[in-house]
């Protein structure tokens, strides 16, 4: 039998068999691998792997060895399908959710009034929930174009309806869940009990999102289905039969455009409907009667029976249960508390089942759902032949993720990122800013002189807080523009393109394709990398990315390096800071050789991955991002730095007699700091106020250019510095311990052992890497 | 010491306490952790105490 990794790109195949065991092939059979889909290899990536494949309408990439696993068959011809005018009858409106005509259920039910009602927001990754919840609540959580954005939940209330709150899941693509945030996800559906769910559906993706309403109809929820992004599939000849959809799901269907805030209203007005009358889902036997003779059938409702009382007793939904323990879902099976007579009991019904249908058990489940929703799928869909944004996803396809180009453009686009920041509008942008700082300081100066201010008043404000402070000021614009290029990357959908590339580059170095989005963002910051890092599915692959993130120069760091460089290189300033950053991802590779090696042997998890369409970023998102940014900067630099160059400042002017003192060697700081020294002597860092620098830099790295704005006050005093002393202080820079914020994160993430074990690592990486730079730097005769 | 002298002291001791108390309550209460990603990333609960 030929194997799915035996295709080439262009060639069909309909799978006959999924093989494998445990959690990755369960995966399989939720994104639709099922025996009968027809599978179509798009291309391979530049390295030959993984493999990008088109399954019930959406693209999937998955690692050549996994689909070894996959037995099909070969279409000689595929079929296109046939845009054919559908004539179908008029279907009355059921009127669920909604007190019509039909209006039968929930009637003599109703919440007390009083009751805060909590609702879910559960759909599939990257559906469009976040940008759903913003509309719904007035938030402004941050949404992106990659799978897997949202990686905890979020709380709000209902806009007009106070007595709600909503909560925002990460995104799953069944019950069965497969990463950690997943598990945030159906525990809060299983364990809390909303009052009601709103299920969000991508319509120009039904099949796939589908499966997961058909898990979350057997929990016996109320629920509300939103078809999302439906002006993006009318827009393009698409269309969907609203009322034959509730008809045949027994739940209320909204289509709505949550990004053009289309249908909102409506969707609210039957979510709460529903959760104040309880109104259930009408139906949940979608098993089919006579598919496979019966068989699955029989055996639900066989199970059902059996475990109905404990299933009651431990809280869970009955159809839900039944489906779970077929599947040989081992939390549900333990919660169910079943005896060994009827857990024999129910082994004989299953393998009976499987006998009868031909299909494994895990694979008859998701064939019967996947059956149900191809027919109703048939009956209410009419799909366009292939969306304008799709077509424009292949276009662009083709030279981001093409053989031959992938790489090099993924190299052109960083360099460009790298030029136009550094080199271009950053730079420009902060020497207008600079000079605007340095005239107000020099007004500032020249007042105060005016004023007959005492002269320490005067030293503390204008050595102090406008040096310090300023100095770190200035770099505001360059943050804000390599956050404006984070944003367009992570908006516009490349960013999954760049893991799906990537992957077997990553493999070598004992990681997946994933932790490549982890690592982007922790250009960002590496405070959300490391919260990203939720969205891999095994814990071996989160400690190794998180303990990467550290390597990839945050845009904190990014004022030490435009500092320096401008102060000692200033003609080949942006290459040196690029050289910063290639030097953090090479030892960041070597480091993970060596973790790969050391701490975390085994291989990484198996990379499964939806590629989204490509979208134009959305300006609202990219400008929200952008003033978060400069805000959070600004209150830091007038807390935070403020607060240490004061501090600075006042320990260098004072001795430890309290007295101010002229000459900074007597000052309370060198004293302190003079203690330190030695262990930075043999790296070239022996001065102590550089020493002291660096120290402020834990609490936020931005307060080492204020430090040392305020401790090298003067050209003269910098001019003691060695160009390999501050080559030394930028590598020592780049690699020591990550800032409070971000050791606070690996602490949430990892534990206390780990976080500390981080900050300890990275200063003695950054000590012998310094030590290293320095030696060299010596023998050649540059000291 | 002149007026102006008196003033400035009184500007600065207000920045700082300012700024101190900002420091303390927001590590307090875990209100932000300084990142500026207040809408992407959730370690801290700012953005749930925000939007509920």
């Amino acid at each position: 039998m030929p194997l799915l990794k035996d295709m080439r790109p262009g060639e069909s195949a309909r799978v006959t068999k999924v093989n494998g065991t445990g959690a990755l092939r369960q995966h399989f059979l939720d994104m639709g691998m099922i025996p009968g889909t027809e599978v179509t290899v798009v291309k391979l990536a530049p390295m030959g792997d993984p493999m990008e494949l088109r399954l019930h309408g959406y693209e999937l990439t998955l690692r050549v060895a996994d689909a070894g696993e996959i037995e099909v068959s070969r279409i000689s011809e595929k079929k296109e399908p046939i845009r054919a005018k559908v004539t179908r009858s008029k279907t009355d409106h059921p009127g669920l959710g909604e007190g019509g005509r039909f209006h039968a259920k929930g009637d003599g039910d109703p919440l007390p009034d009083g009751t805060v009602m909590r609702f879910a927001l559960v759909g599939n990754q990257n559906s469009g929930k976040t940008t759903l919840f913003n509309r719904l609540t007035g938030a402004r959580q941050h949404v992106g174009n990659f799978p897997g954005v949202t990686v905890d939940r979020k709380d709000g209330a209902i806009k007009g309806y106070p007595d709600t709150i909503i909560t925002d899941l990460p995104g799953i693509y069944s019950m069965s869940p497969y990463s950690s945030e997943e598990i945030v996800s159906r525990s809060f559906v299983l364990d809390e009990k909303p009052h009601a769910v709103i299920n969000i559906v991508d319509s120009t993706n039904i099949e796939r999102n589908m499966y997961l309403t058909m898990q979350l109809l057997e929990m016996d929820i109320p629920m509300v289905v939103a078809l999302n992004m439906m002006d993006e599939l009318t827009s393009n000849g698409g269309g969907i039969d609203i009322n034959i959809m509730e008809q045949r799901l027994g739940v209320p269907v909204v289509p709505i455009s949550a990004a053009k805030n289309e249908g909102v209203d409506e969707l609210v007005e039957h979510a709460v409907h529903i959760a104040h009358y309880r109104e259930r889902p009408v139906e949940q036997d979608f098993c089919g009667k006579n598919i496979n003779g019966g068989a699955v059938h029989r055996c639900i409702h066989g199970i059902r029976h059996l475990i109905e009382d404990h299933a009651e007793k431990a809280g869970i939904p009955l159809r839900f249960a039944a489906s779970k323990v077929i599947e040989g879902d081992e939390l549900v099976i333990s919660a169910l508390g079943l005896d060994e007579n009827e857990r024999d009991a129910i082994e004989h019904i299953v393998l009976q089942m499987e006998k009868e249908s031909g299909l494994d058990r895990s694979a008859a489940i998701a064939d019967m759902r996947y059956r149900f929703i191809m027919e109703l799928c048939g009956a209410a869909v009419t799909k366009p032949t292939e969306s304008r944004e799709h077509l424009r996803s292949r276009r662009i396809d083709k030279l981001l993720t093409g053989k031959f180009t992938a790489v090099p453009m993924f190299i052109l686009i960083m360099g460009l990122i790298s030029w136009l920041t550094f080199g271009v509008i950053g730079a420009w942008l902060q020497d207008l800013l600079a000079s605007g700082i340095d005239r107000l300081t020099a007004l500032v100066d020249e007042a105060l002189t005016d004023a007959e201010v005492n002269d320490v008043l005067h030293g503390l404000i204008v050595d102090g807080i406008f040096t310090g402070v300023g100095s770190v000021l200035s770099f505001l614009p360059v943050i804000i523009t390599l956050f404006f290029f984070l944003s367009m990357l992570e908006d516009s959908g490349y960013i999954a393109r760049v893991a799906f590339f990537m992957d077997k580059m990553l493999r070598r170095i004992g990681l997946s394709g994933r932790s490549i989005v982890p690592m982007l963002i922790g250009f960002g910051c590496s405070v959300p990398a490391v919260m990203s890092t939720r969205t891999l599915s095994s814990e071996r692959d989160r400690r190794m990315t998180i303990l990467l993130t550290p390597f990839m120069s945050c845009t904190a760091k990014m004022p030490i390096y435009s500092f320096f460089v401008e102060a000692f290189f200033p003609d080949i300033g942006w290459l040196i800071i690029i050289g910063l950053y290639l030097l953090g991802i090479i030892l960041g590779l070597l480091a993970a050789v060596l973790y790969k090696g050391v701490l975390f042997r085994g291989e990484p998890v198996p990379f499964v991955m939806e590629l989204p369409n490509y979208r134009l970023p959305g300006a609202g998102n990219v400008v929200r991002l952008m003033w978060e940014k400069a805000k959070d900067f600004l209150q830091r630099a007038f807390s935070v730095i403020l607060v240490a160059t004061v501090l600075i400042w006042f320990l260098k002017n004072f001795d430890l007699h309290m007295t101010l003192t002229a000459d900074p060697e007597k000052s309370i700081l060198a004293a302190i700091a003079g203690i330190f020294s030695p262990v930075m002597q043999p790296i070239g860092l022996g001065d102590w106020r550089i020493l002291v620098s660096l120290i402020t830099g834990f609490m936020a790295k931005e307060s080492v250019v204020s430090s040392f704005g305020v401790l090298f006050p003067d050209s003269a005093s910098m001019a003691a510095l060695t160009s390999l002393t501050v080559v030394c202080m930028l590598v020592f820079s780049l690699l020591y311990t990550p800032c409070v914020a971000a050791i606070a994160a690996i602490k949430r993430e990892l534990g206390v052992k780990w976080a500390a074990a981080v900050a300890v690592w990275q200063c003695a990486v950054a000590w012998l890497a310094a030590l290293l730079v320095h030696a060299i730097g010596m023998m050649i005769g540059a000291g | 010491m002149n007026i102006v002298d008196i003033i400035l002291i009184l500007l600065i001791a207000a920045a700082l306490t300012g700024a101190v108390i900002k420091i303390v309550t927001d590590r307090k209460k875990g209100k932000s952790c300084g990142c500026g990603d207040c809408s992407r990333c959730s370690a801290c609960d700012k953005t749930n105490r925000k939007v509920r």
